[in-house]
């Protein structure tokens, strides 16, 4: 049982009635092993002896992007989940609330992604009612890369950007499992980034309106999903200002290649083509 | 992935009913997860009544569709007669055969009508073993999903009209589920009639 007192009076907690397990960051016993030699030995050892590695990790194939424009900062992101060629899922959500201002995005590791970075969501409030401020975009990514960072080398697979509006305005950092943390104007992550960069970076100015980054996040979302095989589904799209954050409609990748919603794809409406040679 | 199978992606399905043979094959050309081309042919016509598609590795679907059209070709022409999907079927698995320790990575889908008008779908693996199927057969890296597809989609008997609609119904559900294939897909439905083709409008992601 969690003591919940300290919520009352944050101001005259001592630190050391803090629950320290939830306040400084998940810490997990460790089993009697090094983590990744007990993971290797669980890899597949196929007919010819060759070792493959273990199916543990899910949403390998992923595109995600941010940037900081004039009026705040946006985040876009496809949804769909691959294990090797399979497509677990067209319908994932790879943005993570972090606080009311502040979102996270998932690629790597899908249950790395979600428990680190609920983690973090954790660790925020915690610290938001014990500094009684709203924690900073800085502050919030520097908690999870220090996470992060403690179970450096252990096999942890995560690429992410942290982004929203803290009182000196838009931030966007990237975090990964290596522990690094880079802050920035935009990011891509992800096995489409490089597709993703290619239309970001031909469309991006600090000054584009909110309606124009917007459009320019899903466009650069769908070029991606269109030429990476691990991307697609739907792009989803938040962008968040001085009001908070704003998620905008999710659009179908369907729809964006063809133009204007239509009903979903039926085997009647097949276009006839030329007779084979 | 790592797998040379996989390499390019591909997803064909052929299918009988009732008087009537069907092919449906994806348009994609990859390289792993990154997307080269979207109009990729994996379905050829060989002789009036016979198709056979081939999924796995590009170069080989390229390299051994020639090699089968110089084989029909030389035989029609040799015997004034065309050549009937069975006997094609053999050809190609002893064709395949002959390469039994360096194999071409590829996984056909012979289909045909015969003289008499009979459906005729056979698979093989990469190295010739024939499975004649009595249905529908799936090869390529969506093989798994469009198994499903067929298994739940399949009715005894079915009009020309309804197997062109059935094929194209397997091959966007099997598609949507495997990363390597899809971006566009054909259906090629083969009656007394003659040949008809058809292009499906699929997602492209």
């Amino acid at each position: 049982m969690i003591d919940l007192s300290i919520l009352s009076g944050p101001r005259n907690v001592k630190p050391s009635q803090l629950p320290g397990s939830i306040s400084r960051g998940a810490v997990f016993p460790l089993p009697g092993c090094k983590p990744v030699e007990f993971l290797e030995k669980q890899a597949y050892t196929s007919f010819d002896g060759k070792k493959a590695a273990a199916p543990l990790q899910h949403l390998h194939g992923t595109t995600t992007l941010g940037f900081v424009y004039q009026g705040g900062v946006l985040i876009a992101v496809d949804s769909r989940s691959t294990r090797g060629a399979f497509v677990g899922s067209q319908e994932v959500k790879k943005i993570i609330n972090i606080s009311p201002s502040i979102v996270g995005t998932m690629a790597g590791g899908a249950a790395d992604c979600q428990f680190w970075e609920s983690n973090l969501a954790v660790q925020c409030r915690l610290m938001q009612l014990r500094e009684r401020e709203e924690v900073s975009v800085a502050a919030a990514s520097k908690l999870l890369a220090n996470t992060l960072y403690k179970y450096r080398s252990m096999g942890l697979s995560v690429g992410t950007m942290i982004a929203g509006w803290d009182k000196l305005g838009p931030a966007l950092f990237y975090v990964d499992n290596e522990g690094r943390r880079l802050k920035g104007n935009v990011f891509s992550v992800g096995s489409g980034s490089t597709y993703a960069y290619g239309i970001l970076d031909r469309g991006y100015r600090y000054d584009l309106t909110k309606e124009e980054a917007i459009e320019l996040g899903r466009r650069a979302i769908y070029h991606a999903t269109h030429r990476d095989a691990g991307s697609g589904g739907i792009v989803n799209c938040v962008t968040i200002d001085e009001a908070g954050a704003e998620w905008h409609d999710p659009v179908d990748c369907y729809d964006l290649h063809y133009g204007s919603p239509e009903a979903p794809v039926d085997a009647g409406q097949s276009v006839l083509a030329n007779p084979a040679e | 992935m790592g797998d040379i199978f996989s390499m390019n992606g591909s997803a064909i399905v052929g299918m009988a009913g009732k008087d009537s043979v069907a092919i449906a094959t994806d348009l994609r050309y990859g390289n792993s997860y990154q997307t080269i081309g979207t109009n990729m042919r994996k379905v050829f016509r060989l002789s009036d009544n016979l198709m056979v598609a081939l999924g796995g590795l590009a170069t080989d679907i390229q390299t051994l569709s020639a090699k089968l059209r110089f084989r029909v070709n030389l035989y029609e022409l040799e015997e004034k007669r065309p050549m009937s999907p069975k006997v094609a079927t053999r050809m190609l698995s002893q064709l395949l055969y002959k390469h039994r320790f360096g194999p071409f990575f590829v996984s056909p889908i012979v289909a045909g009508l015969s003289k008499e008008g009979e459906p005729w779908v056979a698979s093989m693996d990469s190295i010739g073993a024939v499975s004649d199927v009595d249905a529908y057969y799936s090869e390529g890296t969506a093989a798994e999903t469009l198994m499903g597809a067929c298994e739940t989609y399949w009715k005894e008997d079915m009009t020309p009209e309804q197997l062109g609609g059935t094929v194209e119904r397997v091959i966007q559900a099997g598609m949507g589920r495997d990363a390597f294939s899809g971006w566009g897909a054909e259906v090629w439905l083969l009656t007394s009639e003659g040949l008809e083709v058809r292009e499906v409008k699929t997602r492209q992601d």
